[in-house]
């Protein structure tokens, strides 16, 4: 116990260089933890976002990018399904219902996702919930819209609320469907998924607003008003994906077959918990990099220490010596050293857990907002003790290579003193 | 004279068109040592689908030359009907194979004598009476079958779909996590 205070006396006296080495293992100590929470709720949030769909169709590409595009608002699709084709599947016996998603406009910058009110019945995230409003209600006209929780608390809109679509995907778009505005008839409840940040209208109102467009801008000197719109035939050319859920898991397979070998049009029918895994087998080399980074940040934070303590060590010869001239023993100089290293990491490991959790804090709406991803304020997980268990016992080894060479410096000098 | 000549090219391509239409295969990923495994559960019926390269399963991929060959693929076929003995469900499941199917078109005497590649599809339905209890799936198929060196397992259950690699080491199926 002397031993310890007289370590961390010996440490307050350096205190500008110690508090240094406090920095940069506190530091390693934050980016270990931080790329290891990162991983893993990024992984919780992308598979909490989908959940009792079957089967996600659309246009054929790979599983992962339609994965990406139909459920995380990620990329874009590279072709369309037609209506036909999404009615003949949706009709298929096996399918108990289907959701209808139309992707490619957008409002200040959040996606705006035309689909039916069966959205609000079927579409499941997390662990089976349903989504939630609160306040107002599913849209039942052409020009009603539905927002994401963080669309309406970012934009401060209200129900009853006037909003204009802009054509694209960019936050400033040439063009603007002006002439059609939207109302808000409801409002969802947090959802912690991309939905969040998701506006979204009728099948029919994506289709009124386009109907005097032609290639992809307003066809000149054709406006068709709002009103008379409503009175034209809206049923949609195309849809980007279709979510489907079966009567039974088992025809799942033959449903999938059936799809992709569908003669009409080349479409994909991927199971989302299969495609989300490839994405994680993809992605996992990338994960194992960064991971590998953060444990050589560590190591060379161990390193720093254990170079700052030795080149302390011909300083402290004196201090040493007069330590042995009242008792000390080379094993109380070894342990004196050691438990300095020791404590260090000690108190390295624990400021970089507060430095950690104080750029959660810090960082969690930031991270929500752009990247639509909740990190959890929870406790460590067991991996992540783990990981600072197997820093301390490193930490312990390294403190032990100064211990030696001060014990043998000790043992060399004895009492005299060595300027 | 000429009517006749546009009707049998009519024909011609009716028939072309049917073969097409029962023709058409999709062209899964082919590729010898790997099989896929697809399992479904639902209430108390369980499916499994296997399909494998015809390599992995008698070592060749051509309609049969000779009776050796003949003898091999027979054989196979009996061997796949066995679902008991491919797949140990953990018994306090208590499952019962209700369905055996095995196929492979090296089988239809119609099978044009081509280099295509050819495979051996099976499907299997199990009944448990407590699926509650039904923890894991033995897959002996490595073992009665060593040309099948992998097997993509998907599996959909209640607790979601999976993807899962099994190889001869790791036979068995974890259904929960």
């Amino acid at each position: 116990m002397p031993i310890l205070s007289l370590a961390l006396k010996s440490l307050w006296n350096r205190r500008f260089t110690a508090s240094l080495t406090l920095l940069s293992i506190a530091l390693s100590v934050a980016l270990l933890l931080g790329v290891e929470r990162l991983r893993n709720e990024s992984r919780n949030s992308f598979a909490n976002t989908i959940s009792g769909t079957d089967l996600i169709v659309g246009a054929r590409s790979g599983s992962i990018q339609l994965l990406l595009y139909s459920v995380f608002r990620i990329g874009n699709a590279t072709n369309n399904v037609s209506w036909q084709s999404y009615q003949t599947i949706a009709h298929h016996p096996s399918v108990k219902w289907s959701i209808p998603i139309s992707l490619g406009d957008s409002h200040r910058g959040f996606r705006v996702m035309g689909t039916t009110a069966d959205y609000f019945v079927h579409y499941r995230y997390a662990r089976d919930r349903q989504l939630q409003f609160t306040s107002g209600a599913p849209f039942s006209g052409i020009y009603d819209a539905v927002l994401g929780s963080d669309v309406a608390e970012q934009l401060g809109y209200k129900l009853g609320q006037k909003i204009v679509i802009a054509h694209g995907a960019g936050q400033v778009s040439l063009f603007r469907h002006d002439n059609k505005p939207f109302t808000v008839t409801g409002i969802l409840r947090k959802t912690g998924t991309p939905l969040d940040r998701t506006v979204h209208i009728g099948l029919a109102g994506i289709e009124a607003m386009h109907i005097d467009w032609q290639g992809g801008s307003p066809m000149p000197g054709m406006r068709i008003s709002a009103d008379k719109a409503t009175h034209l035939d809206l049923t949609p050319k195309s849809i980007t994906a279709a979510l489907l859920g079966l009567n039974s898991r088992i025809s799942t397979f033959k449903v999938q077959y059936y799809i992709n070998n569908y003669p009409p049009e080349p479409l994909l029918a991927i199971l989302p918990g299969v495609a989300l895994q490839e994405l994680w087998d993809m992605m996992g080399v990338a994960e194992k990099a960064l991971l590998a980074i953060s444990v050589f940040v560590v190591l060379v934070g161990l390193t720093g220490m254990v170079t700052v303590i030795l080149t302390s060590l011909n300083e402290r010869r004196r201090e040493m010596a007069i330590l042995r001239s009242v008792g000390a023993r080379p094993t109380h100089i070894m342990l004196l050293i050691s438990g300095e290293a020791v404590s260090l990491i000690l108190l390295g490991t624990l400021l970089g857990l507060a430095l950690l959790y104080a750029m959660l804090i810090v960082a969690q709406p930031l991270i929500e907002t752009r990247y639509g991803l909740f990190i959890g304020l929870g406790w460590p997980t067991p991996y992540e003790y783990t990981l600072l268990g197997l820093l301390l016992a490193a930490g312990l080894l390294v403190s032990l290579i100064p211990g030696i060479r001060a014990y043998r410096y000790s043992l060399a000098d004895g009492m005299t003193i060595h300027i | 004279m000429k009517n006749l000549v546009w009707l049998t090219g009519l024909i011609l391509m009716l028939c072309n068109a049917n073969a097409y239409a029962n023709d058409h295969r999709p062209h899964t990923a082919h590729q010898h040592g790997m099989a896929q495994l697809n399992i479904a559960q639902d209430g108390h019926t369980l499916q499994i689908e296997l399909s494998s390269p015809a390599m992995n399963i008698v070592g060749f991929e051509h309609t049969p030359r000779d009776i050796t060959q003949h003898r091999a693929i027979k054989q196979a076929v009996a061997t796949l009907q066995n679902g008991i003995r491919l797949f140990t469900l953990t018994p306090a499941a208590v499952c019962k194979l209700t369905t055996a199917d095995v196929d492979t078109a090296l089988l239809q005497e119609a099978t044009k004598h081509t280099t295509d590649h050819a495979d051996f599809e099976a499907r299997y339905v199990f009944a448990c009476q407590s699926v509650a209890a039904l923890n894991a799936i033995e897959i002996k198929l490595f073992a009665l079958f060593p040309g099948i060196q992998e097997l993509a397992v998907q599996l959909l259950t209640e607790q979601g779909q999976r993807a899962v690699h099994l190889t001869a080491a790791q036979a068995r199926l974890q259904l929960k996590k």
